[in-house]
């Protein structure tokens, strides 16, 4: 948990957001840009939680469906969906989610472990839980969002 | 020595040529031998034997002078141009010379495309690979070895590579009667016959990488941005050629892989 925690920074600003029924954050320092949903193209061998790629003014942006990604049933998805544009070491992607929530301000007393009990999908990827207003709000990390990279040989 | 560069279905091939003795094989080989790279017995086609100078420290040279003989510099050759993206290849005849051939892939360049749908999803095949178009007839199909097609053309027979399905987009073959054929030609002079719903026409597109922000996807060169904003994939001729036929299996092995991996992470 500690490295999540240390890449939020000094403000500690989270930005949340909705995947099903579930709420999730990440640090608002990693989102470069939120926008709606614009069909994409499909990319031959590629997992099912990549939805495809867009243009994102003249780059090419791979969209992760992060339903899918974290083992919950997929996102069909229409203009209302959005495309929280993410900042990856030297890669921008593109994470679809239901829908955008508000901006959290945590401090780290507040962000709970997560029980030993969950997934190990879950476990990859959420790595503190928030009480928010009677709400739970998962954090989680999007470095092992894209399919690795050693595959690539294959 | 001569140098030619030509740019060949998104790449840039290089060419060096030279007209001495070429590659001693003989010597090569008992070289290998001698640093036990191979066995006495092992049999090596002229092309695995050109091949192994780029072994690292692989020297055929009896005396190491200040700029060579150590078997530094065909490795790092090899190892700059995989590093790029490229390949490197040789032909060498004894007594005429040797030619080396680099191919390396273009990062930004405009490419001069054939605009195809399959399946709904616009492709760009290079222009530059494309021999010819055809419109194939249902008798001159006949199957080979399972999923494998071969096209009856002028006398000859070529693999059919159906474009939809070798990239995943489907997972039947599509009617060869409903598809139009486009004649391809790979680097190497191999021929491969593709079948796709229909062609749109011809385009200049700038070719965007996959690889800043995703990854190399097997059998896609690179993407482009079409003029409603979409983002459209061209295919690599050349992979799509060598393939042809291959590639059902591949698919669902490496789809498997990536599904496990996906779970695991």
């Amino acid at each position: 948990m500690s490295d999540v925690l240390e890449r939020l920074g000094e403000g500690r600003e989270l930005i949340a957001f909705r995947v099903g029924r579930q709420e999730f954050c990440i640090n608002v320092m990693m989102v470069r840009e939120i926008r709606g949903w614009t069909a994409a193209t499909t990319l031959p061998r590629a997992p099912r939680y990549v939805k495809g790629v867009i243009n994102l003014r003249g780059a090419v942006l791979p969209i992760v469906d992060l339903a899918t990604r974290l083992g919950m049933p997929g996102t069909e998805p229409t203009a209302r969906n959005v495309i929280i544009v993410v900042q990856l070491a030297q890669r921008q992607i593109g994470i679809l989610v239901d829908a955008v929530s508000d901006i959290l301000t945590a401090n780290d007393n507040l962000i709970q472990t997560v029980p030993d009990v969950t997934s190990d999908l879950v476990k990859g990827f959420v790595k503190g839980l928030l009480p928010m207003d009677g709400r739970m709000v998962s954090l989680i990390t999007l470095d092992d969002v894209l399919p690795a990279d050693e595959l690539e040989a294959a | 020595m001569r140098l030619t560069a030509v740019h060949r279905s998104g790449r840039i091939v290089l060419e060096v040529a030279d007209d001495g003795g070429g590659i001693n094989r003989a010597r090569v080989r008992q070289k290998a031998i001698e640093n036990g790279v191979i066995t006495a017995d092992a049999q090596l086609s002229d092309e695995e034997i050109d091949n192994l100078i780029f072994l690292p420290g692989f020297s055929t040279a009896a005396k190491v002078s200040d700029i060579s003989g150590r078997g530094v510099g065909m490795d790092v050759v090899r190892q700059s141009i995989q590093a790029l993206g490229g390949r490197i290849s040789i032909s060498s005849r004894p007594g005429q010379g040797s030619t080396f051939t680099l191919s390396l892939p273009l990062t930004l360049a405009v490419l001069d495309g054939m605009v195809v749908s399959a399946q709904g999803n616009t492709l760009i095949i290079p222009l530059g690979a494309i021999m010819e178009t055809l419109k194939p007839r249902a008798k001159d199909v006949f199957p080979l070895d399972g999923d494998l097609n071969m096209l009856a053309l002028r006398g000859g027979y070529v693999p059919v590579v159906d474009v939809a399905f070798c990239l995943g987009y489907s997972t039947k073959h599509a009617d060869p009667e409903q598809s139009v054929a486009l004649l391809v030609e790979g680097e190497g002079g191999a021929r491969a016959v593709l079948m796709v719903d229909a062609i749109h026409g011809q385009r200049q597109v700038v070719i965007k990488s996959l690889e800043a922000n995703y990854r190399a996807v097997p059998g896609v060169a690179a993407a482009t941005v079409m003029g409603d904003g979409r983002v459209a994939l061209i295919v690599d001729v050349d992979a799509v050629v060598v393939n042809a036929g291959a590639d059902m299996n591949r698919n669902s092995a490496e789809m498997k892989a990536l599904e496990l991996s996906g779970r695991a992470a």
